[in-house]
This record gives C-alpha cells, structure tokens and sequence, in this order.
C-alpha cells in the first residue's frame, strides 16, 4: 500500500496519523526495527565465527547453527505450548531455547573442527547439519496441529513480514548486550588470529575466549532466529563487506562494523524482498541468498581455485 | 628461569624427563637436536603452553604454569611456528598485539603502550616497516615482527620455537644476531631452538642438547663439541664431526674399499679445498708432512683424514718425511698444493722431490704456484687429475680423459659409476 510522504514524516516525528496510514507506517516500523535487530546480530556473529574458525565460509546460516536455533525453537514452541509450560508466544521463552539449540550446534561444529583438517570440509558439515535441523523442524511443524504450526512456518523460512513489536522489544535489550558482549570477545579473537599457541603466550586464556565466542555468537544468532527465522548469508556477507572496506582483521573493527553492514543489508534485503515482484512478497532469504551464494561461490573458487 | 627435574610430553605420551637447565638474563641458550626429539614440547613447556607431566619450571622462585596467563606473558614472550593469519594487519598493529598483557578488554593503547610498541620495532629492526602489511613482507622481516610482538609484552624472557626455520641465508644469520643483541643489550633471557648446528655453536652462551629422551646442557659450546654424545646426536653411524677448534661441522670422508688413494702434501690453509675436492670426487685421502699447528692439521683431522704430523715449531723430522713417502708410495696419486716452505717445514718439499725421483705420480695442483719445482706435472683443478692410476683406468681403455667440463660438485657415486662402465 502507499502511504503519502508527509504521513511517515508526521509519524516518525511524533504527530498522530489517522486510521489506516498508521497501521500500516506501524507495521512497516516494526518491521524495518526487525530487520536491523536481526541483521546487526547475525553480522556479527559473522564476524565473530569467521575469526574463531578462521574460515572465511563461516556464517550462522553455512554453519547450521541458525537452523540448529530454529529447531529449538520449534520444539520449544510445541512442547511448551502442548504442555501449557509457555505462552503461545514468550519470545524470550523462545531466545533462551534457541540459544541453547544454536550453542548445540555451535559445539558440534567446535567439536569437529578439531577433527576435519578441511575449511570446505567444515562447511560441508555445517549445511549437513543445518538441512538435519531443518528437516526435523519440518517433521515437527507436519507432525502437529495445523493451528500450532502456523506460529512458526516462518522460522523455517527466513522473513521479516510476521515482525510484533512484543517479540522486537523483549528480543532488543537481549540483543544489545550479546553486540556489547560480541565488542569483548574481539581482543582475545585477535589473539587467536596468531594461533593457539601463540595465543597463550601473550595472556590470553584460550579456551576461555573460544567458550566465550561460541557463546555470545550463539546468542546473537538465537536473537535474529527469534525475530525473524533463519535468514541466510547476512552472517557472511557483511564481515567481508567490512574486511574489503577497511582492509583489516582487527576484531575490534570488523565485529562491530559487521553489525553495522549486516542492518543495513537485511533492511535492503527486506525492501527488495517486499518491492521486488511487488505485490507479491519474497522470503527475505530468497533474495539474501541470491546476493549470498554467489559470494560464497566466488570464495571457494579464489581460494581453492579450479584443478 | 629454571627448570627442574621436569618431564615433557603431551597427554600421557613423555618426550623427554629428568630435565634440568636455567635460562639465565642476558645469556643466549639454544637448543638443538634431531628432528622429532622434543625441542618443541620442551619450548612449549617452558613457555607456559603445554602443563609439564612432572617437576617445575620457576621464575625468580614462582611456579609458571600457576601463573595467570596475563602475570606469565608480562614475563615470558615466545615466538611459535605457527604462522599468523593477519595478512591484512600492519606491523605496527601486530606488534601492538603484544601489549595484550597490559590492556583493556577493549585493547586500546595509550601512550605509554605505544612508546613501549616503537621502541620494540627499533631494536628489531621493523620500525621503517611500520605501515606495511604483513603481507608484503619476507619471511625474514615477518619473523622479526613477531620477536617485536612477544618484546612489546616487555618480558623478562623470550622463547622461540625454530626462529631460523625457512628463512635464507643472511636472514638466519640476521635473526641470530638479534637474538644475541636482545640478551645481550636488553639483558632478557633467551632459548630458542634451532636445526642450525653451527649457528648454535657460534652464537650460543649456552647450548642445550635435546636427544634420546633427555637434554644434556653445555655451559659453553666447546662443552658440547667436546661430548662424543653430542656429536653422535647429530651424525649417522659416525658420518660427521665437529672440531673443537673452529666450532665447525666437517662430513667424514667414506671412502668406498676399492677407491683410489690420494696422499695429500699441503699447509697453511692450502689443503683444506683440495682434500674437500679430493673427498666429492671418491679418493681415499690421506696426508703429511703437517705440523700439529696448521689448520690444514684441523681440517684434515676433522674429516677423518689420515695425517702424519709433527710437533708444533719443530721442523719436519727425517723419520716423518720416511713415513710420509711410504704412506704416498701406497697411494696412486700425490698432490702437492705449493704451500709457502720455511725452515720448518722445508722436509716437504724435499719429500716431493723423492717422491718424484723414486717415480709416483705427483701433481701440482692450483693456479697461483709461487715456485717451481722441476718435474712436476701440474693441473688446475682436482678434476684434471686422473681418477685413480692409469692402470685402473686402463679397464676400458677407449675411455677419454675425465672431461674438464666435469663439475666440482659430482658426487663420488656418479663419478664412480661412470668409471664402472
């Protein structure tokens, strides 16, 4: 719908807009709001995989670990509200499962890494691990009531278009602290850069940096996977948008200019999802994707080449 | 920096046990030893990575892996194998890291720490390479940025694992140098290990040798070249040695049973280049007359050359010149390298020309020659000389004469080899 100009001034400045104009700059709001909660999380936690697995393929959504969220947050949803133990809707009912679920697989990737020699080889793992999450949230979601499964259809999907201010507002202090949180784990990060060993030996603890990594990335992608679904290559796009810019692999930069990146591109994401085949609407990973695994392709090639 | 009856290894696999040694301030203490026998877990033990599976390393009396990793890297910096994954940093900005210890948990640096970063770039050098990427530098320049990074922790002692590993030439000698210098001119106290034997011989106070599950430490390195289980670590079944005089490695000569005999009369420094010639091209070399004094004594003693000698300043003794002109009456060919001739040992030359009378085949070999001896049968090079007698040669007699175009670094096996034909 178009809404005039001087009505989304008007509202954005505080006058009152009447009847339907303001439902829908309400809506438009909330959802652009979600967008950059959702984009500056999983940009950082981008930022902050790629660097704790030096891997330039690491990405919330590559990884599995937003799939691994949703599932979560699925099972959550059903059990709970199947047993009564949770409201339709307690979104950060919802954060702290998905954390857990992404932090599961988080570990899991963790855990293999140290077994596979192979960059390629861990994101091979990763996506086999996110279609296992996702194939299980659709078990879940065919396998119950057609009432319950429609809360959640679009946490397999990836949108922006379901947005509440109720889920936006508990979801963003939550959110802000796992950003403030990501800014701490840059200076160990940086260590690690230098390797394990060499790690230790300017002070920093390794295992407590990488448990610390792992956690604040898991709770930074439970919070997008809460607001919006498994929104995929945001996570990836952005820390590399940010390396090319700025030419550094200080984590002090990068993480928080990841976040930065990540907003914006899931905004312009949401807009071209919603404008693109206007009046249809895309899923927002759809278009994420088709700016997302060209790049992924392109850094396979480089780096691995062609033999 | 003391270690003391400390066991190495990793889980419950030990490398290395029953270790005591002291890294003191100001010394430079290096650690060598074959490949795979521990110098690394060692290093790391020492440095706080690996927790030691028995005994204790102190510092000034305080246990290093009770240490809190920030206390232990503001008293001990290391630089590891591992290569950085920073290709985007600057120097300056990877030197920087180094004040992890002392900063923020944003990391950011005030003055204080960035006088402490420059001064660590001067005294390794990389302070006009400040701005560049890591990227754009030689292995060289990036392992002296990383001893900057581990100095910027201001340690007390540094510890590097393979310093000199994959960098050329003059930049070993260049990373040596600085290691020295920062003992000895910053007084910090540092082990690093090396595969370079002569390198750590020259350059060491202190040599550490790290073999069959255990370290001997030499307080000096003449120690350790002294010690037959110093120079076994490094050779096999007896195929090197290590003079005690000029610290350097020499390859015995293995001459095969049926090889031609060389008797070699030289001195002052002549010998040594023919007797390595001699050695490349398959001879059994031995030589005389030398005085116990000579360096080409040294060199020929070292590499398992045969020598009949005098004593130093005496002149060369009848009976010495009998015994060398049977040893060369043995051999198919004399090599004379027209040293200067004094009082002393003017028995050679005298020994060449009975040697001439009595009909060996004797040449002179080089193409500076200060004197002339007559009937001496002169060539350029080891590689004109025949390879043997002619009466081993004349197995195939339609052979040519060994071509000049024949390098001076083919190997015995070749040269034989074509001889077998």
């Amino acid at each position: 719908m178009r809404v005039p100009f001087e009505s989304v001034l008007g509202a954005l400045f505080g006058f009152r807009v009447e009847g339907l104009a303001a439902t829908v700059i309400d809506l438009r709001l909330v959802r652009t709001v979600a967008a950059l909660v959702s984009g500056a999380s999983l940009g950082a936690a981008g930022a902050v995989l790629q660097s704790l697995f030096r891997n330039p393929l690491a990405d919330p959504f590559v990884l599995g670990i937003s799939s691994g969220s949703s599932l979560a947050i699925a099972a959550t949803l059903i059990a709970g509200t199947g047993l009564g133990l949770i409201g339709a809707y307690d979104p950060q009912a919802l954060y702290v499962a998905g954390a857990l679920g992404a932090l599961a697989v988080s570990l899991a990737v963790v855990a293999l890494s140290s077994v596979l020699r192979s960059n390629l080889g861990l994101v091979l793992v990763g996506v086999m691990l996110g279609y296992l999450a996702s194939g299980l949230t659709t078990l879940l979601v065919v396998t119950s009531d057609v009432e319950r499964v429609r809360a959640f259809t679009f946490w397999t999907l990836g949108t922006f278009s379901a947005s509440k201010w109720s889920v936006v507002n508990s979801v963003l202090p939550i959110a802000v602290g796992s950003l403030l949180a990501s800014l701490l784990v840059a200076k160990p990060l940086n260590a690690l850069l230098f390797g394990e060993d060499a790690a230790a030996t300017t002070g920093a603890s390794v295992r407590a940096s990488r448990v610390g990594a792992v956690a604040v990335a898991a709770s930074l992608v439970s919070c997008s996977v809460v607001i919006s679904g498994p929104v995929g290559f945001v996570g990836l796009a952005a820390p590399h948008a940010v390396r090319i810019l700025l030419k550094t692999e200080d984590n002090r930069l990068t993480v928080p200019l990841s976040a930065l990146v990540g907003a914006e591109l899931a905004v312009l994401s949401d807009i071209a999802a919603r404008t693109l085949m206007s009046p249809l609407e895309l899923p927002v990973t759809a278009v994420t994707s088709l700016f997302g695994a060209p790049i992924v392709l392109a850094l396979v090639v480089r780096r691995w080449g062609f033999r | 920096m003391r270690a003391k009856d400390l066991s190495v290894g990793y889980g419950s696999k030990e490398v290395l046990s029953g270790v005591s040694l002291e890294v003191e301030k100001g010394k430079l203490t290096l650690v060598v030893g074959p490949n795979a026998s521990g110098k690394s877990t060692l290093l790391k033990t020492l440095a706080g990575i690996l927790r030691p599976l028995g005994g204790v390393v102190t510092i000034d009396g305080k246990e290093v892996h009770r240490m809190r990793s920030r206390e232990r890297a503001r008293s001990i910096g290391a630089v590891t194998t591992s290569r950085p994954q920073v290709s985007e940093m600057t120097v300056e900005e990877v030197v920087g890291m180094g004040r992890y210890p002392w900063t923020g948990p944003l990391h950011l640096l005030t003055a204080g720490d960035r006088e402490v970063v420059e001064r660590a770039m001067r005294v390794t050098g990389v302070l006009h390479l400040r701005r560049r990427r890591i990227s754009e530098l030689s292995d060289g320049q990036l392992q002296r940025v990383l001893i900057a990074r581990a100095l910027a922790q201001e340690p007390d002692y540094l510890i590097l694992d393979e310093p000199t590993t994959h960098l050329d030439a003059p930049s070993r000698i260049e990373v040596m140098t600085l290691l020295r210098d920062l003992a000895k001119g910053e007084g910090v106290g540092v082990i690093a290990s090396t595969h370079e034997l002569e390198l750590a011989l020259r350059f060491g106070d202190k040599v550490v040798l790290v073999s069959s599950g255990t370290v001997r430490v030499y307080s000096r390195p003449e120690d350790a070249v002294r010690d037959p289980e110093f120079v076994g670590a490094f050779s096999v079944g007896r195929s090197i040695s290590l003079s005690p005089v000029t610290l350097s490695v020499e390859v015995l000569q293995r001459p095969r049973g049926d090889a031609p005999k060389a008797f070699v009369v030289s001195g002052s420094g002549t010998g040594p280049p023919v007797f390595r010639a001699l050695v490349r091209r398959g001879y059994a070399v031995s030589a005389g007359v030398l005085h116990e004094n000579d360096i080409d004594y040294h060199v020929a003693v070292s590499m398992g050359i045969d020598v009949v000698s005098e004593r130093p300043y005496f002149p060369i003794s009848e009976a010495a010149v009998r015994e060398a002109l049977e040893r060369a009456s043995e051999s198919d060919v004399v090599v004379f390298t027209y040293p200067p001739i004094g009082p002393l040992n003017s028995g050679n030359l005298r020994l060449v020309e009975e040697a001439l009378a009595m009909g060996m085949e004797v040449y002179g070999i080089g193409s500076a020659r200060p004197y002339e001896i007559p009937g001496l049968r002169t060539v350029n090079s080891v590689e004109e000389l025949p390879y043997g007698s002619e009466r081993r040669i004349s197995v195939a007699p339609n052979l040519p004469p060994w071509p000049r175009t024949q390098s001076v670094g083919s190997s015995p096996r070749s040269s034989s080899s074509s001889r077998d034909r």
